[in-house]
Formats: structure tokens, C-alpha cells, sequence
């Protein structure tokens, strides 16, 4: 019985997700034309030809001497085909643009995504479970740090010690992981450490209140009074019952990241969609930073539409109607 | 035969505001097959005393000390891991907060067979039946079905039905119900009160029952102790409490019950607020609300004595009087 509800509550998910995106295309085409600069202008270059001619030619080439409605009519159509445009720079394919990007900024995130999960669930359990011990202490003061600390700074710090004074890792490149997978790992610790030290912090902290909210609620008393071994309170009773808030910090986290990386790729050379659009921007570049946000969006949704299933498979109290 | 001793328990409890004695120099016995009522207000330490006998608090904040022998053994000498054993095994509790008390997250079944799998290393199979046979046996219909729910699908009177399954399904040797039917419905609460004479007489099961309820004590209970301020003020069978009261508090409680033969305007309380256990009076903690207090009253704490043969008070009044 719960398995068909369960169907039809992802059905009904999957429909709204739908919706959100439709609402999401209308907002990034807005909001791409309203803000200052003029892809014509990008075109041409400061000392191109400004003839009326050449401008109106340009703006035809580019669609955009039609009406707002008509041109997003268009870029809808074209991104449902999978089509989401050329490069105003180059004229390169944008869908095959912004998927290599995806790639890497996705090889990044996972890594300093994965650095976190390892490190923060036991020590944010630890922590919540021994409030107050020196381990807390130090889990504490560790992820208070780090939560201050912006990345930049976070990664220029790495930058000093690792790059310049011991001389053990580059500081700013990147290279595809199957032409070089050695330089390729070399160059991804310094940002997903970067990364993944902030991550370890936010998550440190959501599992060591949730841990301590278990610790003291009756059910766990309950799995005491039975007699049951630390290891099978902690396990069955305790990370059990954070993990639907994990799931969500994790969730969020990674979602958030898609396009959050730009400052930390920025800083890195680590090419990947973050700094991506921050050229498209500089170069406004309409239809990829279109493109890439779309993607984003689209992504934000997916991971969205994973953490509702995983709740109901975690949590059998969440309404299925 | 006495299964249960518990010799001078004193449990001090550190908070924000400085120490207290939540348990204050408590001696009690619990005899085989019997069911030991322990009466008194919120707030008054019997709850308290069960959680020290199951050393269910916080090791941090708590100190206990004294003794709790069982089975020859002093449980506060115990290691961790012979406590262990012992909880949910040969001494199992079941809570008043039944909404909350079982895990939302975990089968019901699951629930009831962690205990049999870890004390009497049961495979999955055996301890899966023997769930199904003990959901049956607390009266929940449909066992086989109800095995896979979860706590949230079942009402606050099933709920504690499955914690009653859960407690007795190593058949320990004693059972501490605190307040086990305060939060559930009259009806119901008749129910599971049969349901625990069913299983005293079944299994010789020990029960001790907390409550402050004086109808559910005198009608399930063989004796009673009254609990004032953590100290144990009288202790007897629930005829010597209820026809012959001695202790001015008992007397107290007694009076408070409402009663359907009499027409009265106001019901009665006893005057006065129990002490701050922060700042606690020299003499007999009860003194200043009551209306028997002597001079001698607020200069030490009274002894304990035996006012008949079973019947104990600590009342220096009782000295006086009696």
C-alpha cells in the first residue's frame, strides 16, 4: 500500500519540480536582460564597427530584434530539444560548454562533499553525544573558525603554506582527470580542502545539535533501558534519527555548491561552471550564462526531488497525501 | 524473599543553579511477586529513584551512592557493561511518555526483538515470532501485521502496550512502571493496569509501580511507600497506608482524594508549597506545612521507626503521638 503512495507522491513531486522550472526559465531570461551591458556592444568590441547598419544586423543575427515574448519562446523550445544555444563569444555549443563544466565542478564538489561526510558525521556525533568534553571543545572552536573564515581566505591560507612555502602542491591550474590523473588530483586537493574545510564546519554543527536533541529524547532512554550495547544505541537509535536532517544539510549543501564554487575556482584556476559564469558575465554572454544557470536550476531541482524520496524511505511519519 | 535492596540511595544532581538531592538517603525492599507502589507529588523523587536503580542518568551530572543489591550484587558497583545485562534483562522500566518513548524511525517488531537478539542472542526468525506472540499477549490485534509498523501508525494505549512487550520480553525478574498510565485515557488505563496484574501473576514479576494516583496504587499495589521531598516518609501494606495513616502527610494525600459520598464545596489541599530543594529546611522537611509540627519538628530530620510490624514512618510526631 505504501509502495503505490509512494509512487504517486514522487509523481506529484515530479509535477511540481516541472512547475518550478518553467517558473525558474522565465526568471533567468528576465533577469539576464535586465541587468546593465549589451551582448551587441560584447559583440562588436570597443573599436568595432557602431554602424546602424552592422548593429541592427548583429542584433538580427541574434534574435534580438524580436519581441521579449517571441525570443524566450525560442530559447524555451531550444533548451526543451536540448539545444541551449552558441557562445556569443565563440559560437561554440553552450549545452556541450556547460556540461563539461558541470563535470568538473561536480569532480570538485563531490570530493569536498565526500571530505565532509567522513569527518563531520562522527565528529559532529561524537560531540553531541560528549557535549562538553575537551573533544567538543576543540570540534567547537574548529568549526566556529572555519564558519568566520571565508573561502578565499580560507584558500589563500593553503595557498601560502602548501604552494609557497613547501612547495608540495600547485596553486592555480587544472587538468581532465583522464589525461593526467596524477596533476589532476594535485591540483584538486587545495580547493576541495578549501571547500571542504568550510563544509566540515556546517556540518559539524548541524549533526552535533541534532545528535544532542536524540541523545535526550526518550527513545534513546528507551533503547538504554533495554539494556542495549553504546554501539547499537549509536548506530540503530541515533545516526538513524539524524539522518533525515543529514540528508537535507547534505542535500542543500550540495545543491548550493553547484554555483557556489565561483570564488574558490576563481581562485584555483579550477575551470569548472562557477567560473564559467563568471566570464559569461564579464562578457555577458546572454545565452551561456542562460545556459549555465539553467543548468544549475535544473540540478537544484533534481537534488530537491532525491531528498524528498530519501525522506520517505528514511521516515515513515512523513504524509504520503 | 527480598529481590530488591536498596539501602541508604542518595542521588545528588548537578544543575545550573548548584546541587540537589533529587533521592535523599531512601531505603526500600522489594519482595518476589510483589508490586511495591512508590506515591508522591511531581517532583518528589520517585522517578528519580527508578532512573538511579536503572542508573539511567546522565553520568555527568549525577552522583549516586549507596546501595541497590540484586541478585547479590551491588548494581552501583557494576561496570557498564554488566549494567548493561542487567537492564532490559533482569530489570526492565516502562515510561509515562508514551507518544515519544519508542523509536519513530524503527518497526515496532524491531523494537521488541533488539532486546531478546542482544540478552538472550536469539536469531532474527526466533525473536521475530516471539515478538508477534508477545504483541499478542499485551492484546494488540493483528500482531503479525502490526509487527512491521511503525510507533506512529498506533494510538497512545497501543503504544504503551508495545513498551509493556519490550519490557517483558527477557521475562525480568522485576518491572519498573513510572506512571504508566498518566497519559492515557480511563478506559484504557483499566486495561493496562490488568494487563500488569496478568503479567505479576504469569511470570512472578516484581513491579514497581510509580504513580501519583493513590486509586491506581490502592488498587493494584500489595505495599506502598510514600515519597516527600526524595525521602521515603512512610512505608507499609496498602491496608496499613490507607486505614491507618500516621505520617501528616499521608494523612494529607489521603484527604485530598475527592470522594463521591460526601458533598463538599472546596476539595482539600494541604496548605503550604513543598520546600526548594535548592535550600531545604534543617529539621523534618514537611514541617512547616504541617498542621501536627512540634517545636522539636524543625531541629533535625526524623528517624525512621517502625510504627507496627511492616508499617514505618519518619515522623518525630508519630514518636509523640504514638
Amino acid at each position: 500500500m505504501r509502495w503505490s503512495s509512494t509512487l504517486k507522491y514522487i509523481c506529484k513531486r515530479l509535477l511540481m519540480s516541472i512547475a518550478v522550472l518553467f517558473i525558474v526559465t522565465v526568471m533567468i531570461f528576465v533577469i539576464v536582460r535586465l541587468s546593465p551591458g549589451d551582448p551587441v556592444q560584447s559583440r562588436i568590441g570597443p573599436y568595432g564597427d557602431y554602424s546602424e547598419e552592422n548593429v541592427a544586423r548583429i542584433e538580427k543575427e541574434l534574435g534580438l530584434d524580436k519581441p521579449m515574448v517571441v525570443q524566450y519562446g525560442i530559447w524555451l523550445k531550444d533548451c526543451l530539444s536540448g539545444n541551449l544555444g552558441v557562445s556569443l563569444r565563440n559560437g561554440a555549443s553552450i549545452t556541450e560548454i556547460v556540461f563539461d563544466k558541470l563535470a568538473v565542478s561536480l569532480e570538485l564538489i563531490t570530493v569536498a562533499i565526500l571530505l565532509a561526510i567522513l569527518i563531520a558525521i562522527p565528529l559532529g556525533i561524537i560531540s553531541g553525544i560528549k557535549s562538553g568534553s575537551p573533544i567538543d571543545q576543540a570540534a567547537s572552536v574548529f568549526s566556529t573558525g572555519f564558519l568566520a573564515m571565508p573561502s578565499f581566505c580560507t584558500g589563500l591560507l593553503l595557498i601560502v603554506v602548501f604552494s609557497v612555502k613547501l612547495k608540495i602542491l600547485p596553486s592555480n591550474g587544472y587538468v581532465p582527470f583522464f589525461e593526467n590523473p596524477e596533476m589532476n588530483i594535485k591540483y584538486l586537493i587545495l580547493p576541495a580542502l578549501t571547500l571542504g574545510l568550510y563544509l566540515i564546519a556546517v556540518l559539524t554543527r548541524f549533526v552535533r545539535s541534532e545528535t544532542m536533541e536524540v541523545v535526550s529524547s526518550n527513545y534513546v532512554r528507551t533503547a538504554r533501558a533495554k539494556g542495549m550495547p553504546s554501539g547499537i544505541v549509536n548506530k540503530s537509535h541515533i545516526l538513524k534519527n539524524i539522518s533525515t536532517t543529514l540528508v537535507t544539510v547534505v542535500g542543500i549543501e550540495f545543491a548550493t555548491l553547484l554555483g557556489g564554487t565561483v570564488i574558490v575556482e576563481q581562485l584555483f584556476g579550477w575551470s569548472g561552471l562557477g567560473w564559467y559564469i563568471c566570464q559569461s558575465v564579464s562578457n555577458r554572454d546572454y545565452p551561456a550564462v542562460q545556459g549555465s544557470v539553467l543548468i544549475i536550476a535544473v540540478a537544484f531541482v533534481l537534488i530537491n526531488l532525491l531528498m524528498d524520496i530519501l525522506y520517505v524511505i528514511l521516515d515513515p511519519r512523513i504524509e504520503l497525501e | 524473599m527480598n529481590i530488591l535492596e536498596i539501602k541508604n540511595l542518595t542521588t545528588e544532581l548537578s544543575g545550573d543553579r548548584g546541587i540537589v538531592k533529587a533521592v535523599d538517603n531512601v531505603s526500600l525492599t522489594l519482595k518476589k511477586g510483589e508490586i511495591l507502589g512508590l506515591v508522591g507529588e511531581s517532583g518528589c523523587g520517585k522517578s528519580m529513584t527508578s532512573m538511579s536503580i536503572m542508573q539511567l542518568l546522565p553520568e555527568r551530572q549525577s552522583k549516586i551512592s549507596g546501595e541497590i543489591i540484586f541478585d547479590g550484587n551491588n548494581l552501583l558497583d557494576l561496570s557498564k557493561k554488566q549494567m548493561n545485562e542487567i537492564r532490559g534483562n533482569k530489570i526492565a522500566m516502562i515510561f509515562q511518555d508514551v507518544m515519544t518513548s519508542l523509536n519513530p524511525l524503527m518497526t515496532i517488531g524491531r523494537q521488541i526483538m533488539e532486546p531478546m537478539m542482544v540478552h538472550k542472542g536469539m536469531s532474527k526468525a526466533e525473536a521475530r515470532t516471539e515478538a508477534i506472540r508477545l504483541l499478542d499477549a499485551v492484546g494488540i490485534p493483528m500482531p503479525e501485521k502490526r509487527v512491521d509498523e511503525y510507533p506512529n501508525s498506533l494510538s497512545g494505549g497501543m503504544r504503551q502496550r508495545v513498551m509493556i512487550a519490550i519490557a517483558i520480553s527477557c521475562k525480568p525478574k522485576i518491572l519498573i512502571a513510572d506512571e504508566p498510565t498518566t497519559a492515557l485515557d480511563v478506559t484504557i488505563q483499566a486495561q493496562i493496569l490488568e494487563l500488569m496484574k496478568k503479567i505479576r501473576e504469569e511470570n512472578e514479576t516484581s513491579i514497581i509501580m510509580i504513580s501519583h494516583d493513590l486509586g491506581v496504587i490502592s488498587e493494584m499495589c500489595d505495599r506502598a511507600a510514600i515519597m516527600y521531598c526524595g525521602n521515603i516518609v512512610e512505608e507499609g501494606t496498602i491496608d496499613q497506608i490507607f486505614e491507618n495513616p500516621v505520617h501528616p502527610y499521608t494523612k494529607g494525600l489521603l484527604k485530598s482524594i475527592p470522594s463521591l459520598d460526601k458533598q463538599v464545596d472546596e476539595l482539600y489541599s494541604i496548605p503550604g508549597v513543598v520546600p526548594n530543594l535548592y535550600n531545604l529546611p534543617v529539621g523534618c522537611k514537611f514541617a512547616d506545612r504541617c498542621p501536627e509540627a512540634c517545636e522539636e519538628c524543625s531541629k533535625g530530620r526524623p528517624a525512621r521507626f517502625e510504627v507496627e510490624p511492616g508499617h514505618y514512618v519518619s515522623c518525630r510526631g508519630g514518636i509523640v503521638n504514638g
